[in-house]
């Protein structure tokens, strides 16, 4: 009972894991200007990030060390700063659009301007960061994060056509008045939205922060493969409900009030409650796991002392990174920045630098050295270079795309 | 050499998300049917609003931040759509056309806006109607592109 429980809770950490603002704005957007089409992609990022985040847990789990540390050794201290920084620099804007979402899901309750609340909501993230039980924070929002499923019964309490709606999905197309290029600029969006870094290197440093070790290389294993399957669940859930609702009105989606209106036609005020609660918990834990996935890259690769449970005194310079990247993005984010559009921009920057961290992890996982009887099976090598190629095409075609496409127009 | 390539990604990036001027009669309509097809989108979602608040589904918080929000976009549209010439004087009765159309729902979007802060939910929807007339001539503009 108590292993299931465990795992239970591991897999509501990897949903809430999963489930960020950038999936949020994405969802709705994409759903609203594509409907299903893009379905595929996050059945594609599905598969990878489960993938990815399989490789650096048991990298954790067996070699006790951390990604950063491992590919400073491995890779050399140049290539592992390159990795970093362009990594770092993912994390620090993804915070950012974080902030901003949580900041957006109060004012969607209190209709106080979301500016107001990116002081608040720093403070909030230092007070939890600094106070805040490791496993009651990683809980909390991941259970919180399950009133997000009010998008999911939101599909069925619409009424849709499923024949359709299958359709739709299996014979994606690109809708008419729209181009090849600006839908696939949104095919890459929703892969940045979906395969974030950050969730894997939040999670690979809890794995050598917990102290788990190869005999937990299952639980792992179940916790990515369920939490990521629930999670994509969801961001199809979001997708189908702005489909329902807004395509057909012609709502484009520009603010995050947009993203729950689906729900509030279906539910009402009940459901506007429970998809507000859903999005604070959801957001705030990605800010959260952003901000400490900050701490940890640079620590990692510079060998400082870190951790959550490492009082601040005792791992000062790892507490700095944390606090300067907080005022750092908060500060950013009260220049009046579009908070949708830096969501979409540090999604997008996102795919430019999964390369970057995809192919140390798959030289490292396949290093008997390093990984023992653990190393790589055939299944695992396989999509892991499968997905190499796709992670590389589609970081040397992100920015291309971009220009094309004028940012999505 | 590094240094330049640099320089030119840094202001393909910069520049290719700026929007231009017209230099052409195709690039003029393109714009007015984007133009058309952002506001319909932003009254839609006022429309959307204005029902859910009459039938009591949607707290006056919400409402009112949803319509502020619509009304800012249309507003914003606006702007950004009179700040662009026409390339040539056979376009200018389409752009006032344009302009007509975008404005009326604008105003419409401004009086749900300030009857949600009055609290005002349950008329929303009757002053949500006078909408039907610009989204009917902005419906017409974005065919425009193809005309």
């Amino acid at each position: 009972m108590k292993q299931i429980l465990t795992i239970a809770l591991g897999v509501l950490t990897a949903i809430g894991g999963f489930m960020d603002i950038g999936d949020l704005v994405t969802d709705a957007l994409i759903g609203a200007r594509f409907g299903l089409a893009l379905v595929w992609v996050t059945v594609v990022a599905v598969i990878g990030i489960t993938a990815y985040s399989e490789m650096c847990g048991r990298v954790a789990a067996v070699t006790q060390r951390t990604v950063f540390d491992l590919v400073r050794e491995r890779l050399g201290p140049r290539v592992a700063l390159f990795n970093i920084v362009g990594s770092y620099m993912v994390n620090a804007l993804t915070l950012v659009a974080e902030l901003c979402g949580v900041a957006l899901a109060f004012e969607l309750a209190t209709n106080v301007n979301y500016m107001l609340w990116v002081p608040l909501v720093a403070v909030l993230a230092f007070l939890v960061v600094w106070r805040m039980p490791f496993e009651i924070m990683e809980r909390l929002y991941g259970v919180l994060g399950l009133a997000l499923f009010v998008f999911v019964v939101a599909v069925w309490q619409l009424g849709p056509d499923w024949g359709q709606m299958a359709h739709d999905v299996t014979h994606p197309t690109v809708p008419p008045g729209e181009g090849t290029p600006t839908y696939l600029f949104y095919a890459l969006v929703m892969l940045g939205a979906q395969m974030t870094p950050y969730e894997v290197f939040f999670f690979s440093s809890g794995v050598v922060e917990h102290g788990w070790d190869r005999d937990k290389v299952g639980q792992i294993r179940v916790n990515n493969v369920l939490g990521y399957v629930i999670g994509g669940v969801l961001a199809i859930g979001i997708q189908a409900t702005a489909y329902l609702v807004l395509q057909p009105r012609g709502i484009q989606v520009a603010h995050l009030s947009q993203t729950v209106l689906p729900v509030v036609t279906a539910f009402g005020q009940v459901g506007l409650a429970l998809v507000i609660v859903g999005i604070f918990a959801a957001v705030f834990g990605s800010v959260l796991e952003t901000l400490l996935a900050s701490g940890y890259t640079v620590a990692h690769h510079f060998g400082w002392r870190w951790g959550k449970f490492e009082r601040p005194v005792n791992a000062a310079r790892f507490s700095t990174v944390i606090l300067v990247t907080l005022l750092g993005a908060a500060g950013f984010a009260l220049t009046t920045i579009d908070p949708i559009k830096i969501t979409i921009y540090a999604v997008y920057l996102g795919v430019l630098t999964l390369p970057l961290t995809w192919l140390p992890i798959l030289v490292i996982a396949n290093d008997r050295r390093y990984m023992g009887a653990e190393v790589n099976g055939r299944l695992a090598n396989a999509v892991g270079v499968v997905y190499l190629v796709l992670v590389t095409v589609a970081a040397v075609a992100a920015l291309p795309l971009l220009i094309a496409t004028k940012g999505g127009l | 050499m590094k240094r330049l390539l640099l320089f030119g990604l840094t202001a393909a990036v910069v520049f290719g998300a700026c929007v231009g001027p017209s230099r052409t009669d195709r690039d003029y309509r393109r714009k007015v049917a984007n133009t058309a097809e952002a506001v319909i989108s932003a009254v839609e979602s006022a429309r959307l609003t204005a029902d859910l608040a009459t039938a009591g589904r949607a707290p006056a918080p919400y409402v009112a931040l949803r319509l502020s929000e619509s009304e800012e976009s249309a507003a914003a549209v606006e702007t950004g759509f009179a700040a662009v010439q026409p390339p040539n004087r056979e376009l200018d009765d389409l752009r006032t056309e344009t302009l007509d159309a975008v404005g009326a729902a604008t105003e419409v979007l401004a009086r749900l806006r300030i009857a949600a802060y009055r609290g005002e939910l349950h008329e929303l929807r009757e002053i949500a109607l006078e909408l039907e007339g610009p989204v009917g001539r902005l419906r017409d503009l974005t065919k425009v592109a193809t005309s």
